[in-house]
């Protein structure tokens, strides 16, 4: 009956074991997810590509990824965290060999498409690092989860370029890519042989409400229509994009509008579903929140996660091209951008507890303009360690950026952070997608005035988010807990 | 204030042509503080006017159940409290009578109750008095006459209370509205009053009861009604609609605790160490400054904090715990000091867990098993008295003090049957309880009794004995599926050493079809301890399985035979 109150990240033993188990799955899957980025020069050359071509894939990456995470989390609800991210793994292992041994444009298409499905890996993490975790720790254990997860991306881009010159050769990126496959497909046993879905003997309750997520007045109800269009409307830019690029034909194209109108009414329909009561009898007063926080964390998102799987996916490609480097070195260059992910999340969650969270993301916002700025005007002539210090500059604010929207979501309300955390991250989606496909018509240099202005326009909005009140105890210097009456 | 549970009632009572009146009826309303839980009762009761007594027995009726119903314990449902007086009240009056079976002699009545709690009216009857509603201009009768008719004008009453030990009671349940009419009626009212007249004369009375009642009566009468005339008339004014802000609001009056950690005082208590923290609360060794003495303190976990459904369930917890006073379950204290956040105070058991106990302790003897499973069993049936369901026991949940002493912690699960029947605006999350522990009627949603805290001892048992569980472990999404096909293990299978009797009580303890399943603990404990022949089953297995041994000495001596023969046929 005993435990530490401190996190022992040394240990193996309980809950930190099934941290360490279950970041390490994520980073893997963030792995595979990334391992084209720093080979798409490469594989532009071999396969011939054009460079239109190349940005297909490089969206086509994160497409899927919107509608699964809707889909994972339902499976993880009916077959528990443990087996889902084993099967994700599994399967994402066998796409990712599919990729490795692929030798047309179509091909590598339909596996980088399938392998947007990896994206949504972290939706089981959260839910497994929640059941472990009591609240106090919780914060912290997921910022490491998400942290270090993402800084798979990191670890692909520094690591696979050496790798593939190891094997040698014009082919080398394929005995990488598929080093991974293998990877993760052998970690997907260890996982669930060594992962549990929750503490030893813990009680199971059936969550009150699940699907779509709560609004307290009607204003808001059609407000949280509004805000999922976006998601949907994501993938349509995308679709319109493939067909402007000819990969998609315009019938397709018109089954894939309805398809998706399909699912955003299913969607709307359950927000209804789950708030239909809001028409007749309004929510008590001190029930109430304001959907408003909600759809400002999921712009602030957008332009922060978004914006840094945009940037991940393209950052090789651009030092190669613009530098004029080695493949290898441009991969380790760009994976500066994604290095910063180990602290500099976490930071952004200390210091919007201990600054303010408005404030913290109104400093991250700005900070990732003129990083953004910065980095649309490096050009060849740019001392090139200048140009990797303002793209790790930038990322610090992206990531801190992050940790605030993160550290900010389950004070909006609590008992439905599952769902809020669901929306702002599939934002995040939608943010690469819309990024990538401003990519895929301009140059990168308009990419990143883009991203640019587009986190200035946040900054407003961010202007309108509410501090969350502080709680009515306190403790004082000698450690009596006093309770501020406010009746 | 909320609204709470307003009735108006009025009755009238005659003699009429008899000499005595057989016939009485009362009503009450349960003391501010138990109104929620008990609510009000309204009795009617017409003794027999061929035996000696029946006005003695319609009044006992009347007066003890009056008196009895509202000092029975408030975790119990309506129809238990009832059921306990009835039974009481009826082998009462049956012992009185000096058990003759003739109706005429004895103490017989017949009696009609509504207990309103909540937003419902629960209805026993007995007899052929009666019981109507008038809702909206429109009337109704709720109870069927025990009545048999031997000829068009002759009948005798076929059940009522003193007749017979075995008692046999109408029950049915109502969900009420405000302005709703209830009447108890007795046969010398409703024999010569017509229902028509009866609507009408409170129709025309136009709200006053006590007219009402008074005119029904006399018209009996006037109707050369041959018999005591008795009428109750009950009109429910408010309901206690508990409006949904009121509720929250009375639920988060007191805030969350911080995260409280070593030095801190809160109301005056000092916190030691932290014991304990999930992702639902957080447990702390604290010293009471008060007393000197050691305590846990339970907090609510802050990923709670406005989500009112758990906080019901925490308050809760802590009023399950101050009512069971047990040695075999952990004491919650009444706290001292005013409060000014949501926590609340246990005893400290310093000692192990059963979990840990079944690790340090594989194997142990039976008769170590048995007085440990008759504590836990102690233990439960202490909830069980209360009518109340612990539903969530499991190792976890069961602490071995110093002393050896095994203690039942958790109530964060208690099902209350008298709270389940208030009406509640908070809506409760379903309980889906612990895999490998909980019943299968949870999954299956079949009625829940018990016999569901009894598979979860019988499961804790099994495991003390081996440390494995009696069925296949289930999986993370444990389902109506995995029940379907449930193959229990024999626990001779882990253990030669344990009888085989004692194997066949714990597959009935644990079986997964609750009605073939021990209706009481106290049952599975005496089979525990006394060989029930009853369920030794026939071993249908084949000899191979059953024991390896004895098959293949079998064989090898019919080859050795044959072998032999051969030889002796070659010799010759």
């Amino acid at each position: 009956m005993s435990s530490s109150t401190k996190l022992n990240l040394l240990s193996f033993t309980g809950k930190v074991r099934a941290l360490h188990l279950t970041w390490f799955a994520f980073f893997l899957t963030f792995v595979v997810w990334f391992n084209h980025a720093p080979f798409m020069a490469v594989i532009r050359e071999t396969l011939g590509l054009t460079n239109s071509e190349v940005s297909a894939i490089l969206m086509i990456n994160v497409a899927l990824t919107i509608p699964a995470r809707i889909l994972i989390g339902m499976m993880v609800d009916h077959y528990g965290p443990r087996l889902v991210y084993t099967c994700l793994m599994i399967a994402s292992s066998i796409v990712c060999m599919f990729f490795a041994l692929a030798d047309s444009f179509l091909q590598l298409l339909m596996a980088r498409f399938a392998l947007g499905f990896v994206g949504a890996g972290f939706v089981i993490g959260i839910r497994m690092i929640g059941e472990w975790f009591p609240a106090k720790q919780v914060g912290l254990a997921e910022g490491i989860y998400g942290g270090w997860g993402n800084f798979g991306s990191a670890a692909a881009a520094m690591s696979l370029p050496t790798i593939a010159l190891l094997f040698g050769g014009d082919e080398g990126w394929r005995w990488a890519i598929g080093l991974t496959s293998v990877i993760i497909f052998c970690y997907a046993f260890v996982y669930y042989a060594l992962a549990k879905d929750t503490p030893e003997g813990s009680t199971y309750f059936k969550p009150n409400k699940r699907g779509g997520i709560e609004v307290t007045s009607v204003g808001d109800f059609w407000f949280c229509l509004l805000m999922n269009i976006p998601l949907f409307g994501a993938l349509v830019v995308l679709t319109w994009r493939l067909g402007n690029l000819g990969i998609v034909s315009d019938s397709l194209a018109l089954i894939i509008y309805a398809v998706l109108a399909a699912i955003y009414a299913y969607q709307a329909y359950h927000v209804y579903a789950a708030n239909k009561e809001i028409f007749h009898t309004p929510v008590p007063e001190m029930h109430r929140y304001k959907f408003k926080q909600v759809a400002i964390l999921n712009l602030c998102y957008l332009i922060t996660f978004g914006s840094e799987l945009a940037v991940i996916s393209m950052l090789p490609l651009f030092f190669l091209d613009t530098f004029d480097v080695s493949p290898v070195l441009a991969g380790m260059l760009a994976s500066g951008f994604a290095f910063m992910n180990l602290v500099s999340r976490p930071v952004g969650g200390l210091f919007s507890d201990k600054f303010g969270r408005r404030k913290t993301l109104l400093i991250t916002l700005a900070g990732l303009a003129v990083g953004y700025f910065a980095m649309s005007s490096i050009t060849s002539t740019w001392f090139i360690p200048l140009a990797v210090l303002s793209t790790m500059m930038c990322s610090f604010f992206v990531q801190a950026g992050e940790g605030a929207v993160f550290a900010m979501v389950p004070l909006v309300r609590r008992r439905l952070t599952g769902q809020i955390a669901g929306m702002v991250g599939a934002y995040g989606n939608v943010g690469a997608i819309i990024f990538l496909a401003v990519l895929s018509i301009t140059t990168p240099q308009t990419f990143f005035l883009v991203i640019a202005s587009g986190s200035l326009l946040c900054l407003i909005a961010v202007w309108f988010l509410d501090e969350p009140e502080k709680g009515m105890v306190e403790v004082a210097p000698d450690g009596t807990v006093h309770v501020i009456d406010v009746h | 204030m909320p609204a709470t549970l307003k009735i108006e009632a009025a009755h009238f009572t005659e003699k009429g042509r008899k000499d005595s009146n057989q016939d009485c009826l009362g009503a009450r309303a349960a003391e501010a503080a138990l109104l929620q839980t008990k609510g009000y009762a309204a009795v009617i009761a017409d003794g027999v006017s061929s035996s000696e007594y029946g006005g003695e027995a319609a009044a006992a009726c009347v007066r003890g159940f009056l008196a009895d119903y509202f000092s029975t314990p408030e975790t119990w449902s309506v129809k238990k409290s009832a059921q306990q007086i009835f039974t009481a009240l009826n082998s009462w009056l049956y012992r009185q009578s000096g058990q003759r079976t003739a109706a005429h002699r004895g103490r017989v009545s017949t009696l009609s109750t509504i207990i309103f709690k909540s937003t419902t009216a629960h209805i026993f009857h007995i007899g052929d008095s009666r019981i109507y509603l008038m809702r909206q201009g429109s009337i109704e009768q709720l109870t069927v006459d025990h009545r048999t008719w031997i000829s068009a004008d002759k009948s005798y009453l076929s059940r009522a209370m003193g007749i017979d030990l075995q008692l046999q009671i109408d029950y049915k349940r109502l969900a009420t509205e405000v302005g709703d009419i209830f009447i108890m009626s007795t046969d010398g009212l409703h024999d010569f009053v017509t229902e028509r007249d009866i609507s009408s004369t409170i129709y025309a009375c136009k709200g006053d009861l006590n007219r009402a009642a008074q005119i029904l009566v006399n018209q009996a009468l006037q109707n050369d009604s041959n018999d005591n005339v008795s009428c109750q008339i009950l009109r429910i004014d408010e309901l206690p609609q508990q409006n949904q802000e009121e509720v929250y609001k009375q639920l988060t009056e007191l805030p969350f605790p911080p995260e409280l950690s070593e030095g801190m005082m809160i109301d005056g208590y000092k916190i030691v160490r932290e014991l304990h923290a999930s992702n639902r609360s957080q447990l702390y060794l604290a010293l009471d400054t008060g007393t000197g003495m050691q305590v846990v303190l339970k907090t609510p976990s802050i990923n709670f904090v406005d989500d009112a459904a758990y906080i019901d369930r925490f308050t809760m917890e802590e009023w399950v715990g101050r009512r069971i006073d047990n040695p075999h379950v952990l004491k919650i204290y009444e706290p001292t000091r005013r409060r000014r956040c949501l926590y609340h105070v246990a005893e400290f058991l310093p000692g192990q867990s059963l979990r840990q106990w079944m690790i340090d302790n594989p194997n142990p003897d039976l008769e170590t098993i048995r007085t440990s499973v008759e504590q836990i069993a102690q233990g439960l049936q202490a909830f069980h008295r209360q009518d109340m369901l612990h539903q969530d026991l499991k190792p976890e949940n069961i602490v071995r003090d110093q002393a050896g002493t095994f203690k039942i912690i958790d109530f964060g699960s208690v099902k209350v049957a008298g709270i389940a029947e208030i009406e509640s605006p908070v809506l409760s999350g379903a309980l889906l309880g612990t895999k490998n522990y909980t019943a299968p009627e949870y999954i299956n949603k079949q009625a829940v009794g018990n016999g569901a805290d009894i598979f979860s001892l019988g499961v804790i048992c099994y495991e003390m004995f081996c440390g494995r569980l009696p069925f296949e472990e289930a999986p993370a999404n444990w389902n109506q599926k995995h029940w379907q096909n449930l193959q229990y293990t024999p626990l001779t299978d882990y253990r030669d050493d344990v009888p085989r009797w004692v194997d066949a009580c714990l597959k009935k303890a644990v079986n997964p079809d609750p009605k073939k399943r021990y209706k009481e603990l106290s049952e599975f404990l005496y089979d525990l301890r006394v060989p029930n022949t009853k369920l030794l089953y026939e071993d249908h297995r084949p000899l191979l399985q059953k024991n390896p041994l004895r098959f293949w000495q079998s064989v090898s001596a019919i080859l050795s035979l044959i072998v032999v023969a051969l030889v002796v046929i070659i010799a010759y």
